[in-house]
């Protein structure tokens, strides 16, 4: 069915709307073209004085001419450390095609910190390699790290999910048949050895490239031997004597080169699992997109309009579309992949948690890949709903939303609130990728509904105690809890942490939800088993 | 008349025999080596029998299987074309003696005319005047020497037996006289089989006329006119024109009537021509005379209206001419180019490769083509490098350049280095139009000819770049994804900019364009200092029309690998793209290699490893479609290795010999 619009591009709110998603949009364009500079205008130069390519342009020269690049949380780790600036986390993470190919690209980037890990570089490091494994991508690394940040080591290398995991995740790759393939560019010290060491292929550039467990400073302190980084762990020595490295590159354009043609020889065939139509562009600008989300956080707005401007033709066609009606679900084509939407339109009921439920369960049932649409505030309270089980609907939804094994993704428009955010596929539920618009909020709670809460809480026990409230100090309570949540819940302050693979322009949604549909279909679709949903 | 003939040649010549035989109802039989396999000719013949390899001495010049073939298939007929055997006697005897009739003049007045200094011989007894020279049998270097010098510099050098330019040497003083004798003598004795060469007096500023005269078996002939054939290159006509310039009418019946003469001497039958040399005061020398149907013959065809290959053919079965010499009528002006497949701007260097895209003028009454290409043909270095005539009428010689002007902006060869580009330069030269030519036009007017069009290059780059920016790439073929947001091309990057650096050579110099990438169709195209916006309408396989700086462009892209050719505005640009590998890596080409300039045989090595040589020593002799060619040292210096032997065959570029 094809979808109506409801929206006036002439009204005045519409402009409203629009002046400030812009507003947002410049703000993310601005800090994003900070942070492709990496460690800045100079820090380049003295790497092209060394023939050496900066980050970027490494990217650019591996993928295929005029290849997208879907890149991955460029604002990691903005303003994390204190004092410490490291744009893009140090490593730009992100898809592209390298000789047809989609693959997963890592890339150290030596002008920031010279490449070092801090504890978020390693959390973007695996984030891009869990994208990989869950697609089948085929990865590449574009090795020119200094190690693990020491001062920070404690938090980069002992744990779990640290620096020891990239290693564990390449051997589990290369045993799935995802091709590790690595390009040493620069050094390659202790742990991050390895990452040429462990990958299937490996190319080092001469006079750049070294690799070695430990370098010459710490070689002197424990032998005594005195050795240059080249003598000790060089292009040379890997191509020609210790066998570490496979191919030998004259430059950085010539390892790029070495690395397209791999892949080139990577004979796997994309097949669809199922139909394709021939993609058609919605029916309505996706620049509308601006002046439809209210710049009133308070203010709803009906997510069909949403959903008809990121949807081939804007066709979309309801389930239960009578029923449960504050969760909006159906099917459409996106860039021609059939997809299930499941779309927040208002609070979750019980009504609306189930309806969400059996959706769910049908999309796995057909195998049909589900994408999130995020507005939520959470479920409904109260004593009412309490008795109805709304728990236990809002059980069923987190039950059926886990288990779906149909690749799933989530892009979060307004707010991300609690329970809702678990239902609706948040970053803990694994869905393929999530993004955030530059004007969501994530958080337990709405910062306001968090103050009021706090301060309710402080007037009962004022209360109890027959000490008045004022207004005055009720506001002065509220004032930094609500300051606190609009830090903490804004989506740089998110994406910095990698609760999210990007913030991205409301009006590329539909491209970034293509270009990903697109690239999770390298990885078969299983099938989804349900655990005990309780009735 | 004839039920079936064979066609002894290939090309252009055997495709226009056949048009005029078929269209008499005669059966044609094609020949053809083993690369012509797929050829136009063996396409358009009724059928076609293999001859042999490629080389001309394994197929088209075996005149023994030829005969074989006409005797098997029953042909009644061998028609030989120009080139090849068709001035061969002995091959004219052995079809006699095969009771096959062998469509030209007798094997005595082939041979009567074969050799050079006998047929002045013949001449100067028929009062038909000659030019001074040497003809005689000594072929001692010194003895020439002295004669030469006794002619008087500059002397012309020329096989006894040649023809075509081949064996052939213009010598301006006594100096480099023997280095041109040795190398004439082995082009001729390559290309006839005797090394015998004549000496003549070069005639400064000459005019090269040539009458076509028919005769038939009934001691008829006539003469159909002059052409006037002055436009040469390396001693190779290019641009043939009939009537002659400024040749009056008592001149015409002069020259017509000594041609008549001349036929008769030897008593001619068919269609020949005789060549003379005109010089500035109206005086002109018997030069030789072709016993054979010329390239240049469908000019007069236009300017009387007849067909000569069907005179040929009737002549042949023994019909008497039709006409008499007031019959026949001179009507309006005829011009013939010449599209070679050779390098302009090296020499005239033949040139070989594939066409990847061909597009003939509309053709009409005043329009002709006569080809022997078509799409996707390769050239080799086996054959004579011409690939097609284009012929235009008009009734006055202005609007016949006119016609020919219209008609090679029509023309487009692409993907084998041609002269078309040189032909449009060379018609539109003031002295050309004016009708001051004579044979040594070209090289009086090198310099303007060299002048490359003073055009804007960066709308050429802009489309170079976009077709490398639109074509998809062949890596994604085989996914089951076809409409893939990842195989869009776009370069898309979420909240940055997308920005590719594309590299191009063009004649010798490197370009770099940087294309920023604004949407699906939306570009901003930067090279130097300026900017180009561009918005893409429309691609299809070879051409593009896109809106640069809001004026709209059509152009058609050929695009074969790294090779580009762009035709904007009727003018062809060559291109090479230059991979981002290649690049950064351009500043370390290689030096002291000598390459092979053209694909050919070596004909002779002068050094060996270690040798000292200087600047301009002549170190190797190459030879490619019957031409010489010699390579020159660049610089003094020593000899590290030579790579190839006289008589062994290598491609254009392959490295020859290494230098210190």
């Amino acid at each position: 069915m094809i979808m109506v619009t409801k929206l006036n591009p002439r009204s005045s709110e519409f402009k409203q709307n629009s002046a400030a998603m812009q507003a947002l949009v410049a703000d993310l364009q601005d800090k994003i073209a900070t942070i492709a500079l990496g460690g800045g205008i100079a820090a380049l130069e003295k790497m092209r004085v060394k023939e050496k390519l900066p980050v970027r342009e490494r990217i650019d020269a591996l993928l295929d001419p005029g290849s997208p690049f879907l890149e991955l949380s460029a604002l990691a780790a903005h303003g994390v450390y204190a004092d410490i600036d490291v744009p893009a986390a140090g490593i730009v993470t992100g898809i592209g095609l390298v000789s047809g190919h989609e693959c997963m690209i890592v890339a150290n980037d030596p002008s920031v910190k010279g490449g070092t890990y801090f504890p978020l570089t390693v959390k973007k490091h695996l984030r891009a390699q869990e994208i990989a494994e869950q697609n089948h991508l085929p990865c590449i690394y574009l090795v020119d790290s200094g190690g693990a940040f020491l001062p920070m080591q404690d938090e980069v290398f002992p744990d779990k999910l640290h620096f020891g995991r990239i290693f564990y995740n390449q051997a589990r790759m290369s045993a799935l048949s995802i091709p590790q393939i690595a390009v040493v560019m620069g050094s390659c010290t202790a742990g991050g050895a390895y990452v040429p060491a462990m990958a299937d292929e490996s190319i080092m550039v001469k006079n750049q490239a070294t690799i070695f467990l430990a370098g010459p400073p710490l070689v002197k302190a424990a032998t005594g031997e005195i050795v240059t980084a080249e003598e000790l762990g060089g292009a040379d020595v890997h191509c020609k004597i210790s066998g570490v490295a496979d191919h030998y590159a004259n430059n950085d354009e010539h390892a790029l080169e070495i690395a397209r043609s791999i892949l080139q020889h990577y004979p796997k065939v994309k097949t669809m699992p199922f139909a394709i139509l021939e993609p058609k562009p919605p029916r309505y600008s996706s620049e509308e997109l601006y002046g439809l989300i209210p710049s009133d956080k308070k203010k709803p707005f009906d997510v069909r309009e949403v959903i008809a401007r990121i949807v081939d033709d804007s066709a979309f066609d309801e389930f239960k579309q009578l029923y449960g009606t504050t969760l909006v679900c159906g099917f459409a084509h996106l860039n021609g992949y059939p997809v299930g939407i499941v779309a927040n339109n208002g609070i979750l009921f019980a009504e609306s948690a189930d309806k969400g439920t059996q959706f769910i369960q049908i999309s796995c049932q057909r195998k049909i890949p589900l994408i999130f649409l995020q507005n939520i505030n959470g479920f409904m309270v109260g004593k009412k709903y309490e008795r109805e089980g709304i728990a236990k609907a809002g059980a069923k939804m987190v039950m059926a939303v886990s288990c779906a094994a149909v690749p799933k993704f989530t892009v979060i428009l307004g707010g991300s609130f609690g329970a809702g955010n678990y239902g609706m596929c948040g970053r803990a539920f694994n869905p393929r990728f999530l993004w955030m618009w530059p004007n969501a909020r994530i958080s337990v709670m709405g910062g306001e509904q968090a103050a009021n809460v706090l301060a309710q809480v402080k007037k009962d026990q004022l209360e109890a105690k027959g000490i008045a409230f004022s207004e005055a100090e009720e506001n002065s309570l509220k004032t930094p809890i609500v300051e606190h949540y609009e830090t903490t819940g804004h989506p740089y302050y998110a994406s910095a942490r990698l609760w999210d693979d990007g913030v991205i322009d409301p009006k590329d949604t539909r491209r970034v939800l293509a270009l990903a549909l697109s690239a999770a279909l390298n990885a078969p679709i299983e099938e989804t088993h349900f655990g005990v949903f309780r009735m | 008349m004839f039920k079936k003939i064979l066609i002894a040649n290939r090309g252009e010549i055997a495709c226009r025999i056949m048009r005029t035989a078929q269209k008499m109802g005669i059966h044609c039989i094609a020949v053809y080596s083993t690369i012509d396999d797929n050829a136009l000719h063996v396409q358009m013949a009724d059928e076609a029998h293999l001859l042999g390899d490629a080389p001309s001495i394994e197929s088209y010049l075996c005149g023994d299987k030829i005969i074989a073939i006409a005797k098997k298939y029953g042909a009644q007929a061998i028609h030989p074309g120009y080139g090849f055997l068709s001035e061969n006697a002995d091959f004219a005897t052995a079809c006699e003696k095969a009771n096959i009739i062998f469509i030209g003049p007798t094997p005595a007045a082939i041979l009567a005319m074969g050799s050079k200094s006998n047929a002045k011989e013949i001449m100067t007894k028929a009062k038909v005047p000659c030019t001074p020279g040497y003809h005689g049998d000594n072929q001692d270097a010194d003895f020439l020497l002295q004669e030469a010098k006794k002619i008087g510099f500059p002397v012309l050098i020329k096989a006894t037996m040649g023809g075509g330019g081949k064996g052939m040497r213009r010598v301006d003083d006594a100096k480099q006289f023997k280095e041109a004798l040795a190398s004439a003598q082995r082009e001729a004795l390559s290309s006839f089989g005797d090394k015998n060469v004549l000496l003549e007096k070069y005639v400064l500023n000459p005019r090269h006329i040539e009458i076509q005269v028919m005769a038939d078996n009934h001691n008829n002939a006539l003469y159909l006119f002059e052409r006037d054939c002055s436009l040469q290159r390396r001693h190779q006509k290019i641009i043939e024109e009939a009537p002659g310039l400024g040749i009056s009418d008592s001149l015409r019946h002069k020259m017509g009537d000594t041609a008549v003469t001349a036929a008769k001497a030897i008593g001619y039958k068919g269609a020949g021509t005789i060549e003379f040399l005109l010089d500035d005061q109206g005086q002109f020398y018997f030069m030789e005379m072709n016993t054979r149907l010329q390239v240049e013959h469908p000019v007069t065809e236009m300017i009387t209206g007849f067909d000569l290959v069907a005179w040929q053919l009737r002549i042949a079965y023994g019909e008497p001419l039709a006409y008499q010499q007031q019959d026949l009528k001179l009507q309006g002006h005829a011009i013939e180019v010449r599209l070679y497949a050779e390098d302009t701007q090296n020499d005239f260097l033949p040139a070989t490769g594939s066409i990847h895209y061909l597009s003939w003028p509309a053709l009409n009454k005043n329009v002709r083509i006569d080809s022997g290409i078509q799409g996707k043909d390769s050239i080799s270095s086996y054959y004579d490098p011409m690939m097609a005539k284009l012929i235009v009428h008009g009734d006055t010689r202005l609007a016949a350049i006119n016609e020919l002007e219209n008609a090679l902006k029509q023309l487009h060869i692409i993907g084998v280095k041609n002269n078309r580009g040189f032909l449009q330069k060379l018609i539109a030269l003031e002295d050309f139009v004016d009708g001051k030519i004579n044979t040594n036009f070209i090289e009086e007017h090198a310099i303007a000819l060299k002048m490359s069009a003073n055009t804007d290059i960066n709308p050429i780059l802009c489309a170079a770049a976009l077709q490398l920016v639109l074509t998809p790439s062949e890596n994604t073929l085989h996914s089951a994804d076809v409409f893939s947001p990842w195989y869009e091309n776009n370069g898309f990057r979420l909240q940055l900019p997308y920005q590719r650096c594309l590299h191009f050579k063009y004649e010798d110099e490197h370009y770099a364009v940087t294309v920023t990438y604004n949407s699906v169709s939306s570009y901003t195209l930067q090279i130097k200092d300026k900017t180009y916006a561009i918005n893409v309408y429309e691609k299809t396989e070879q051409s593009l029309r896109f809106a640069l700086n809001e004026s709209m462009q059509t152009v058609q892209i050929i695009q074969q690998l790294q090779q580009l050719w762009v035709i904007f505005d009727d003018i062809e640009y060559a291109l090479q793209t230059i991979e981002p590998l290649q690049a950064t890596n351009v500043e370390h080409e290689q030096h002291g290699h000598l390459t092979a300039p053209m694909p050919g045989a070596i004909v002779a090595v002068h050094v060996k490893a270690g040798d000292t040589v200087q600047k301009d020593d002549c170190l190797i002799v190459m030879e490619a479609m019957k031409m010489e060619h010699s390579i020159y040292a660049p610089q003094a210096g020593i000899v590290r290795e030579v790579f190839y032997a006289a008589g062994d065959r290598v491609d254009e570029g392959a490295e020859l010999l290494a230098f210190d």
